[in-house]
């Protein structure tokens, strides 16, 4: 995509003058054509003479994209200069995160710093966490399962504190990893965990909620709603735990009972 | 009927030697699927769970005359799984890898053009027909043969509207995971379209989440092509904006792809729109004209 408007607003350009996004698709197979490079830059209005020169580049930013498995490269200004070339004076890329494995030099570059901590700490575990700015610590298996989750504790009148998806085996260690996350978020007043257990066994998770809610010493009210494979056999678990968890029916019950636990009222 | 799977499909696992192959073709075994073959390369001759394993599809294909194919091969090998499986023909593959980088993706798009093949997935659960076959790593035990089909971006939260399905008294003809990549093979409007085509489906659960075009794309469809009845949940609806939720695909970027907006299009399209996650099936119980239970 090219365009000689825009740069901060281009979405408000794309909604209003659509014409003046010019746009040309990538085969994958032969990638970006010279042709396509042309059309762009006679669409653009630099001069003829210059043509080359801005194939050369635009061909190079498509091979870059490709070659360090890019979602976004985005060159903004790109300028002419009175002595005749065409230079990139910023640009940003976006590297996709599954094809990073590919690119050691590139995730050398990763900096710490700049990102949240506790979402950091999570991605070593293979947990996916982001952190949200409600007060009720979620703990779900699935990324959908975990987004239908906090909208359910929403609708319910609470806010959730986080995403956090387990990931589909879950066991001992994966869950007291998450517990510790949740945890480590001081505005957390309640936890509710969600698990559909398929291949994820409820009674392996309810050992593991058990195992992690001891060594850990929780000190929030703690609402377990489990489905599933083995439920029965995790319920006994939970129960026969002495530990003061909140079982829950089903998904609505369990937000209900949740939302009331982290304003302090009794269930 | 049912749609893309039944008792008759004949299924071979790719990468049954690993451990995640081995573990759900034992499990596929138990629900009665008809595991034919398994692939590894360098293995032919071996056999996992008393399946035999070729070094190939094609050789797999034509000693065991399959029709589909799943794939449980690691992120970096999965691209190159799909294009070999298209080769040789089969009817359908479910892949249940997540973590393909997406232009291996891309090519494998440009590769499937022209070809009759059926993509289901990556990352997804993979497809059921209740008490006929299982393809992909769902739980069997939850399903009920029926009439309801559903699809879905999402797995656990198929396994929730499976489970509400069954417990307001209905089951399901065929469960369709479509995986949450942003580049898949099978989308909703295949799957609508396989649905409203197929006499045992009665009315369909459509489950998307925030990110992409493809829950307004649907409900266009669903306005002109589908005339049997489509219960709907969007999740996401409490998604922070410019943070990927796990999903590679699931993702609100330049304040586009948001629920509100698709809860609005399914609306707009004569779809019953669940409006939490525990209430799918009473939406569709009641969209069907029975009692809520």
């Amino acid at each position: 995509m090219a365009s000689t408007e825009g740069g901060m607003d281009i979405e408000t350009v794309a909604a209003n003058t659509p014409e003046k996004i010019l746009k040309e698709w990538v085969d994958p197979a032969v990638g970006l054509v010279p042709f396509q490079a042309r059309k762009l830059a006679f669409g653009l209005g630099i001069p003829k003479e210059l043509t080359g020169k801005a194939v050369k580049l635009m061909t190079g930013v498509y091979n870059a994209f490709v070659d360090t498995d890019c979602s976004l490269v985005e060159i903004n200004p790109l300028v002419l200069t009175e002595d005749g070339d065409i230079v990139a004076l910023d640009a940003k890329m976006n590297f996709e995160s599954n094809g990073l494995y590919r690119h050691q030099d590139i995730q050398a570059l990763r900096d710490f710093d700049e990102e949240d901590p506790t979402e950091t700490e999570a991605s070593s575990h293979d947990l996916s966490y982001i952190r949200l700015d409600g007060n009720i610590g979620c703990m779900v298996n699935g990324a959908g399962l975990a987004m239908a989750t906090m909208d359910m504790i929403k609708s319910c009148g609470g806010s959730p504190a986080n995403f956090l998806d387990v990931g589909g085996g879950a066991g001992v260690e994966q869950v007291t990893n998450a517990f510790r996350l949740i945890l480590s978020d001081t505005g957390v007043k309640a936890i509710l965990v969600n698990i559909f257990g398929g291949i994820m066994r409820c009674d392996i998770i309810a050992e593991g909620v058990v195992t992690a809610a001891k060594s850990l010493g929780l000190s929030v009210p703690l609402v377990v709603r489990l489905e599933g494979t083995n439920v029965e056999k995790g319920k006994e678990i939970l129960a026969a735990s002495k530990l003061n968890i909140i079982s829950a029916a089903d998904m609505g019950d369990a937000a209900r009972k949740v939302v009331l636990a982290a304003a302090g009222r009794a269930n | 009927m049912s749609i893309y799977i039944d008792k008759n499909t004949k299924v071979l696992v790719q990468g049954i030697t690993g451990a995640v192959g081995t573990f759900h073709t034992k499990q596929m075994l138990e629900y009665g699927t008809k595991i034919v073959g398994g692939v590894t390369p360098g293995k032919a001759g071996s056999k996992v769970e008393g399946v035999p394993v070729f070094n190939t599809v094609t050789e797999a294909v034509k000693a065991t005359g399959a029709n589909a194919s799943v794939i449980y091969v690691p992120p970096a090998f999965a691209a190159d799984a799909i294009c070999e499986a298209f080769d040789a023909g089969l009817d359908l593959v479910v892949c249940i890898t997540e973590g393909i980088p997406i232009l291996d993706m891309v090519k494998v798009k440009k590769f499937m053009e022209g070809k009759k093949t059926r993509l289901v997935g990556p990352n997804c659960p993979g497809v059921i027909t209740p008490g006929e076959c299982k393809i992909g790593i769902m739980p069997g035990s939850i399903h009920t043969p029926g009439t309801i089909g559903i699809v879905s971006k999402s797995g656990t939260l198929t396994y929730e509207a499976v489970h509400q399905v069954t417990a307001v008294g209905l089951g399901q003809s065929t469960c369709v995971g479509i995986g949450g990549d942003p580049i898949n093979g099978t989308n909703f409007i295949d799957v609508l379209s396989a649905f409203q085509a197929d006499p045992k489906t009665e009315a369909i659960i459509m489950i998307g989440e925030i990110g992409g075009m493809a829950e307004e794309e649907a409900a266009a469809y669903v306005k002109a092509h589908v005339a049997k009845p489509v219960v709907g949940f969007i999740a996401g609806q409490t998604a922070p904006k410019g943070k990927r939720m796990g999903h590679a695909g699931a993702v609100i970027s330049g304040g586009k792809g948001t629920a509100a907006e698709k809860i609005e299009a399914f609306k707009a399209a004569g779809i019953s729109v669940s409006e939490t996650p525990s209430d799918m099936g009473k939406t569709l119980a009641r969209r069907l004209g029975r009692k809520d239970n």
